[in-house]
């Protein structure tokens, strides 16, 4: 991957005085993530352990991302997608041709010297690594698909599949980093979804910088292309009569939690929403794990989690 | 609502759910995730679009108001900022649109009709309608007076020229509209807008 000197927060614009539509992944992405999951370790104690362990995971991310060379593609291998407002890299098209594999398989060595350099705390994970890489090769399609079409993973198979969505990230990050510059902003009912490579988001930032202060992106669950969508409307059905904003906050009448949850009235969906004034260093997915809690109650409240995070499986059928 | 180009199913999460998640099966307490939010308390707030009204570039605003614990509870703003979606001001305010909250929560704010009469020293507290009533009085009372339905050769000229109207500037083009005919068929010549100015 090409050492592309990107500014994190303030890419440039198309033209002058315009946010910029759609933002690469930066290309230390993974390694931010993992400081934003390791600050977030001493600010959430009660899921510290769990936190730390994906802050291994977003490093040995970032290893594999620097170390591995992915598939290269000729410059018109996309046009016709590009040409006609398809995402590029969608996945069903690319799972034979990205690297996956292999970015799985580096991973997985580069956690598992990582986890047993931290002691013995992640004894029972290290286990896992081994388990994945005896796993037949039928079962790792089948969880594959499970993470593209966002559909529960089986039981036998969860505790392993957010590794796998963790080597898919690392795949189709480094396509995008190169591919995000192409693209513009996805149409109609497809605004929601990953103009890169058509996946949901994760969740929604609110930005900074000169060029894009205040502006919201969605940030893809897959490949982390930030992509432009209005500010107050929900970014499933694109309803901005019923949203309501649902954060956090602590006996002290403080703000509790880096997020709040954008809920909507009429379609029930929730998407997680991080704000860059309040807190710079956020991370989607880190904040998104910290704060899995929220999701909790706001199913109470009569809100669905919406937001598309690889690095947690769930079981069976979604609703 | 839109329809869905992808017929996305979601989790359930609950207890169960985070119980059988990935989070569990890889060997982390799912209790956690419970147990980190149980000290809060959840905050509902909602955000919605306006033009600040303060002069004739309406800059668009995004204002964050709280309700209290109940669904239906009194809204308070707690923050406007500026709308950066906004084709006109891309999220920029002036000073005067970045005080906003400071007018909406201003002390001295008026809030309703007063009316200082002639010869006092006080203001007094009107109600709505006797207000719209003191102004048509007053309007009709200077029209019938000086409207002007021909000048010195009889030609027809119907005007009114010892009353003005300056009109708001954050008017839609509709009430713009409505603003411009009512005016005009009083005969009145002296018709600025804010947003002229």
């Amino acid at each position: 991957m090409s050492d592309i000197s990107d500014t994190l927060h303030d890419p440039k614009p198309p033209r002058h005085g315009e946010p910029p539509l759609v933002v690469a992944p930066e290309s230390r992405l993974f390694a931010t993530r993992a400081s934003r999951f390791a600050e977030l370790e001493t600010r959430f104690v009660d899921m510290a352990p769990f936190l730390a362990f994906n802050a291994h995971l977003a490093r040995a991310q970032h290893r594999t991302l620097k170390d591995q060379a992915g598939p290269t593609f000729a410059a018109q291998s996309f046009q016709v997608a590009l040409e006609h407002g398809f995402p590029p890299l969608a996945p069903s098209a690319l799972l034979e041709t990205l690297t996956w594999r292999e970015d799985l398989d580096a991973l997985r060595q580069t956690l598992d010297a990582a986890l047993a350099a931290d002691g013995e705390r992640f004894a029972a994970q290290r286990h896992l690594l081994s388990q994945l890489e005896s796993l037949p090769e039928e079962t790792l399609d089948s969880i594959v698909g499970a993470i593209i079409g966002q559909q529960g993973v089986p039981a036998q198979a969860r505790a392993v599949a957010p590794l796998v969505g963790a080597a898919l990230q690392v795949s189709w990050t480094r396509q995008a980093h190169a591919l995000a510059a192409r693209l513009t902003r996805p149409q109609g009912a497809a605004q929601g979804l990953c103009p890169c490579c058509g996946m949901p988001p994760v969740a929604s930032i609110v930005q900074l910088g000169r060029h894009r202060s205040r502006v919201r992106y969605l940030v893809c669950g897959l490949c982390a292309t930030q992509w432009y969508l209005e500010r107050t409307r929900c970014s499933h059905c694109f309803d901005a009569e019923k949203l309501d904003y649902i954060g956090a906050e602590g006996p002290d009448g403080k703000r509790a939690l880096p997020i709040r949850a954008e809920s909507c009235g009429a379609c029930h969906a929730s998407v997680k929403l991080m704000d860059r004034e309040w807190e710079a260093d956020t991370d989607p997915f880190a904040d998104d794990i910290a704060t899995l809690g929220l999701d909790m109650l706001l199913e109470e409240q009569g809100y669905v989690r919406a937001g598309f995070n690889p690095l947690l499986a769930f079981a069976g059928e979604p609703t | 609502m839109t329809i869905q180009v992808t017929r996305r199913g979601f989790f359930k999460l609950g207890a169960a759910g985070l119980a059988t998640s990935s989070m569990a099966m890889m060997g982390f307490a799912p209790e956690a995730a419970a147990s980190s939010i149980r000290p809060f308390k959840l905050t509902h707030t909602k955000e919605t679009r306006n033009i600040c009204t303060y002069c004739s570039v309406g800059c668009g605003v995004l204002i964050y108001s709280r309700g209290d614990e109940a669904k239906n509870a009194h809204q308070q703003i707690i923050h406007i900022e500026g709308d950066p979606d906004h084709p006109v001001s891309r999220g920029a305010l002036c000073p005067k649109g970045a005080g906003l909250l400071d007018y909406v929560k201003s002390p001295s704010r008026l809030k309703f009709p007063e009316v200082r009469e002639p010869g006092t020293n006080e203001w007094k507290r009107i109600s709505w309608e006797e207000a719209n009533e003191r102004i048509a009085r007053h309007i009709k009372a200077d029209r019938d007076e000086n409207f002007v339905a021909t000048d010195s050769e009889g030609r027809t000229v119907n005007r009114w020229t010892t009353t003005g109207f300056l009109a708001a500037s954050a008017s839609s083009n509709e009430a713009g509209y409505l603003t411009h005919k009512f005016v005009t068929s009083l005969g009145m010549l002296a018709f600025d807008n804010q947003a002229r100015v």
